[in-house]
């Protein structure tokens, strides 16, 4: 079971290798560049071949003794943490700093078990905190929300 | 030198400035003590605050943070039994069973005064190594010997994987190539970008700090609370120094003065980093002190020597890092990182253009260090209060603060999503005994390497690479190092597989 694990991490990391060095061996002319100076996949090259040596040693090496009792326990938890993460990601686009983050928080808390009658209050707070800090009081643009737009 | 000590003066002599640094160790010092929370995320989660500073705030805020986060652990691992940092896993084989005994405001009073002497001591090292280091540089830092430099530097750190040494190589190797993406450096070419204009300007270093430090340290600590317990907090609200009679008890004194100069040399060299100095000043005081059989139990020489060691590495580790811009350890990656973004290129050059902000960054840690006392005190009021911070709040800022710090440089939604790949990813690693320190320490490093590199071949005129190299025997002595660095292990391995098998 743990030597599968291993060929199968092995495996990929050879294959990134060899797909990145037939990237790297494919014709690249440098047009503005000093006669003697050193290709620009020549650096590249050197590392992919590290780095696909390397893979072959960890594919022939000792076998990685990982316990994933716990990972196969949290990875529920673990799933939702990364998606509510992802919409955040999408909803900070659309909507703006401070509702994105307010959403983001009231998810989050939720996930996380963290239920009680401040819940509401600090994710208000840390989102008005956070749109202060960043787009106030360091002026930085951040993206506005579609529906000022529209008004 | 007292002309750059005094523009030195003038930059920091700025109340923001100085806010700044108080800010710095007290929120340094919350985190530290924040079982789980490192350095490298309380740095983090500074960086985006510090980029529309001027570039004094921002060292003092970093400086104050690096200092101080060390010793917040040790804080945790007194009163707790739970080591805050990694670095302070020895403080709580002598804190806890001297914060169990009764005396844990003693035992904080010796961590927080071996902490400032320990961090002190590293100061008047750093002052006196640093412009050595920066001059010897300038005489024998040719490019091939920079090259030399940098990959003895990263075998070092590789080396340093315990238990899977191709592992580290191959973390590294990963780090230099994702710098590679984009276009080339020197001639503008596109490398890698497989036709998206997104990845036209290159994986920003924002992005991987991110990713590897905070998210991924995120989705451990959500793993880990599936087989955490609840530890139990002893009660302090204050400490007791120790007195002058306290430390002339026999071998005290040499027992800090040891364990902090073990702590600097270590600090100085790349990969080791302050948990190896703590392990190794312990072990070391743990053999020679007069007190050694009262070591487990509570003794404050174990203290001493595991405290000064942990705080003596920042000034240490800063040596190699203003003086060629080669950080020896992902936290100095990160500060030489913010420096860059700040348009300071530390470097041999720094000491010559701007040696006032060298000297300020000399002032700052010895501020940063002595400010450790009145704010030793303050978090040991409030311990209670910041253990009982709930975790979902905590997580939640650091995730808003690290994607938007991650935002912030180029306003790239992009930027954001490659974090979130490079956080699984991380994670994952992590998971699986993969080391994270040499892939960000590869990236950081990888232009310079690939630059000294492209100068290299354009001296040599076409000639033969052993030729310009047998010219540069600096070289060959760092090149031999780093390959014998990366040998090694393969043969301890091997050595240790043979004496292992049973012999019939």
């Amino acid at each position: 079971m743990v030597k599968r694990g291993n060929i199968l991490a092995g495996g990929i990391f050879l294959l990134i290798g060899l797909c990145l060095l037939k990237v790297a061996m494919a014709p690249h002319e440098m047009l503005f560049a000093d006669p003697n100076a050193m290709h620009i996949m020549t650096y590249p090259k050197i590392l992919i071949f590290i780095w696909i040596g390397a893979s072959v040693l960890y594919l022939l090496g000792p076998r990685d003794e990982n316990d994933w009792y716990d990972f196969k326990k949290a990875r529920i938890q673990l799933g939702k943490v990364l998606l509510c993460i992802v919409a955040y990601v999408f909803t900070f686009e659309y909507i703006g700093l401070f509702g994105s983050t307010l959403l983001f928080l009231l998810v989050f808390f939720w996930i996380m078990g963290y239920r009680n009658k401040l819940t509401v209050p600090v994710a208000v707070m840390v989102a008005l905190l956070a749109w202060l800090s960043f787009e106030k009081l360091l002026g930085i643009p951040m993206p506005r929300p579609f529906f000022l737009a529209l008004l | 030198m007292f002309e750059n000590i005094f523009h030195a003066l003038g930059t920091i002599a700025d109340p923001f400035c100085l806010g700044m640094l108080a800010f710095g160790v007290l929120f340094g010092t919350v985190i530290g003590a924040l079982p789980g929370l490192g350095t490298a995320v309380a740095i983090t989660i500074c960086i985006p605050f510090t980029l529309k500073m001027g570039s004094g705030p921002a060292i003092a805020l970093l400086l104050g943070v690096y200092a101080s986060s060390i010793y917040g652990g040790s804080i945790s691992a007194v009163l707790l039994n739970t080591p805050g940092t990694p670095q302070s896993a020895c403080t709580g084989m002598e804190g806890y069973p001297m914060a169990k005994k009764g005396q844990a405001r003693e035992a904080l009073g010796w961590v927080t005064m071996s902490s400032v002497l320990g961090g002190l001591i590293s100061c008047v090292v750093l002052v006196l190594a640093a412009p050595t280091l920066a001059a010897l540089s300038v005489k024998y830092g040719g490019p091939l010997e920079i090259c030399a430099l940098i990959c003895m530097g990263l075998a070092c750190i590789t080396s340093l994987s315990d238990d899977n040494h191709v592992k580290g190589i191959m973390m590294g190797v990963a780090g230099l190539f994702l710098a590679t993406i984009g276009n080339d450096p020197q001639t503008g070419e596109m490398r890698f970008t497989f036709g998206s204009q997104n990845l036209v300007s290159g994986i920003d270093l924002m992005p991987v700090v991110v990713g590897v430090f905070p998210l991924a340290e995120l989705f451990y600590r959500v793993y880990e609370s599936f087989s955490e317990k609840a530890p139990s907090v002893i009660h302090c609200t204050s400490m007791k120094l120790p007195s002058w009679s306290d430390w002339k008890v026999k071998g005290r004194i040499s027992n800090l003065l040891r364990s902090s100069f073990l702590g600097c040399g270590l600090g100085i060299l790349p990969g080791t980093g302050a948990t190896a100095a703590t392990f190794i000043a312990y072990s070391s005081a743990k053999r020679i002190s007069p007190a050694r059989d009262n070591f487990g139990k509570g003794e404050p020489d174990g203290l001493i020597a595991a405290e000064s060691s942990n705080n003596a590495v920042s000034g240490g580790a800063l040596v190699p890092t203003l003086a060629m811009g080669i950080p020896g350890e992902p936290t100095m990656a990160l500060m030489l990182a913010t420096l860059t973004l700040h348009g300071i290129t530390p470097g041999v050059r720094l000491m010559a253009d701007n040696p006032d902000i060298v000297y300020a960054t000399f002032i700052l840690l010895i501020m940063s260090n002595l400010a450790l006392i009145p704010t030793a005190w303050i978090c040991i009021r409030g311990f209670g209060k910041i253990i009982a911070f709930p975790t979902a709040v905590l997580l939640g800022f650091i995730v808003i603060c690290s994607l938007i710090g991650v935002y912030l440089p180029r306003s790239s939604m992009f930027d954001i999503w490659v974090t979130l790949v490079i956080g699984v990813v991380a994670f994952l690693m992590r998971l699986t005994d993969f080391p994270v320190a040499p892939l960000l320490i590869g990236y950081v490093l990888s232009n310079q390497l690939e630059y000294r590199m492209s100068q290299v071949a354009i001296y040599m005129g076409g000639g033969s690479l052993a030729d310009y190299t047998l010219e540069h025997p600096v070289a060959i002595v760092l090149f031999a190092v780093a390959l014998i660095l990366l040998v090694l292990p393969f043969f301890r391995k091997a050595r240790d597989k043979r004496t292992c098998e049973p012999n019939f």
